[in-house]
């Protein structure tokens, strides 16, 4: 009876290392995976809003100037899109993004992710925050989740990764 | 034998502990392996981002080169190509590689007071091995790639034998937002943004562990990207 009760015990701890061995192994490859995420969420979200600074105008009604605006009333007064701009396909302006929200596929080194990114734009004063008052510089942010699911750590990164990238008129 | 019969109980619990003592160890082994080789490809693949990016935030247009031509050593004469090849693909890193990648800049900053005009030069190189890879449901074997930085055509450093894909993409001004793309050939005068990404793998744990699987899993493998902005180039 002794035999046996030491047998059971014995079983039972080896039982519970191997266990514990395994979670351990699902962890590190849990966290490689993780990084990998990170890594091509970083790459999109920079690929992203540089393509956005890079493509549209600062400003809907200042984009036919010539010249670099001073009058600071000569800005939108609302930010978001114009009056048949339903899609990023249609945007020509920084502002145009303010509240949109859309899925991207991202596709590096041959190996896709999708993301859902939700925009927000909105003004920034000389302190680099954000205003209602009009200014002559934007920020754009984007919250980027990604859409695959990575289980227990995939958590950790939806919704809570937000690039920005300030754009100013004269950029 | 007669005490063999009376403990046969124990005798068979006890190896029954040690085999799966056994495999826990060997299994350690391969985890810890993983690891280590998992950092050895993340340190090459952010030693090469660093190469790269540095390069690039400090690349010059082809005017800025040639202006600066009588001042400095340069013979270059302008030169920035940004070529493409697809010749390169297979299997499943299937896209289209950077076959190399030149341009003009600036010798490093500490010359900066006489710093001359140098052409840097990246050169996808196939070192002749495979690497096999492990996939959702199967294995692939994928050549290697070697990223050679030459300054003004001499050796300058570059990657390990290790890479399975380059990339670099060019996004002209006012271009669609998404419309990075290779091209083949001269970069535009109005190029702005470029974008470089690689993959980068490490032969992985190829023995196999005590309970006879081999690792499949992906932690041998990194790939980076990003995009730089072109402040030269404004």
């Amino acid at each position: 009876m002794q035999e046996t009760l030491l047998a059971l015990g014995a079983l039972m701890i080896i039982m519970l290392i191997a266990v514990n061995q395994q979670r351990s192994t699902i962890h590190i490859h849990e966290q490689v995976y993780v990084r990998e995420i990170s890594q091509a969420r970083d790459d999109f979200a920079v690929r992203l809003l540089e393509g956005i600074s890079n493509e549209m105008s600062f400003d809907e009604k200042t984009m036919a100037l010539t010249d670099i605006p001073t009058n600071i009333s000569s800005l939108s007064d609302i930010l978001g899109p114009d009056p048949g701009e339903t899609a990023d396909s249609t945007f020509d302006d920084i502002d145009d993004f303010e509240a949109y929200r859309d899925t991207f596929m991202h596709v590096i080194s041959a190996d896709t992710f999708f993301f859902d990114v939700t925009f927000n734009v909105s003004y920034i004063d000389d302190d680099n925050t954000t205003t209602t008052s009009k200014t002559f510089a934007k920020e754009i942010s984007a919250l980027i989740a990604p859409l695959q699911d990575f289980g227990k750590y995939g958590n950790t990164l939806t919704g809570v990764f937000s690039k920005t990238k300030v754009i100013y008129e004269d950029f | 034998m007669q005490y063999f019969l009376d403990h046969l109980a124990s005798i068979l619990v006890v190896s029954v502990v040690l085999l799966i003592m056994v495999l826990v160890q060997i299994r350690g082994t391969q985890s810890a392996a993983e690891s280590t080789i998992n950092s050895i490809i993340f340190t090459d693949v952010v030693d090469m981002t660093e190469i790269l990016k540095r390069d690039l935030e400090n690349m010059l247009t082809d005017q800025q080169a040639i202006d600066a031509q009588s001042d400095s050593t340069y013979t270059g004469g302008g030169v920035t190509l940004c070529i493409g090849d697809d010749t390169t693909t297979s299997g499943i890193h299937a896209a289209q590689h950077t076959a190399f990648f030149s341009f003009p800049t600036r010798k490093p900053p500490e010359d900066l007071v006489n710093s001359e005009i140098i052409e840097v030069r990246y050169n996808l190189v196939n070192t002749g091995e495979t690497i096999t890879l492990p996939t959702r449901d199967s294995t692939q074997t994928i050549p290697l790639f070697r990223i050679n930085r030459l300054v003004n055509g001499l050796f300058a450093g570059g990657s390990g034998d290790n890479v399975t894909s380059f990339r670099i993409e060019t996004l002209n001004r006012f271009d669609d937002f998404d419309a990075f793309n290779v091209i083949d050939g001269a970069c535009s005068a109005n190029l702005r943004k470029v974008r470089f990404e690689f993959k980068m793998a490490q032969n992985g744990v190829d023995f196999a562990s005590g309970d006879g699987q081999t690792s499949t899993s992906q932690t041998n493998i990194s790939r980076f990207g990003t995009t730089v902005h072109l402040t030269n180039w404004e």
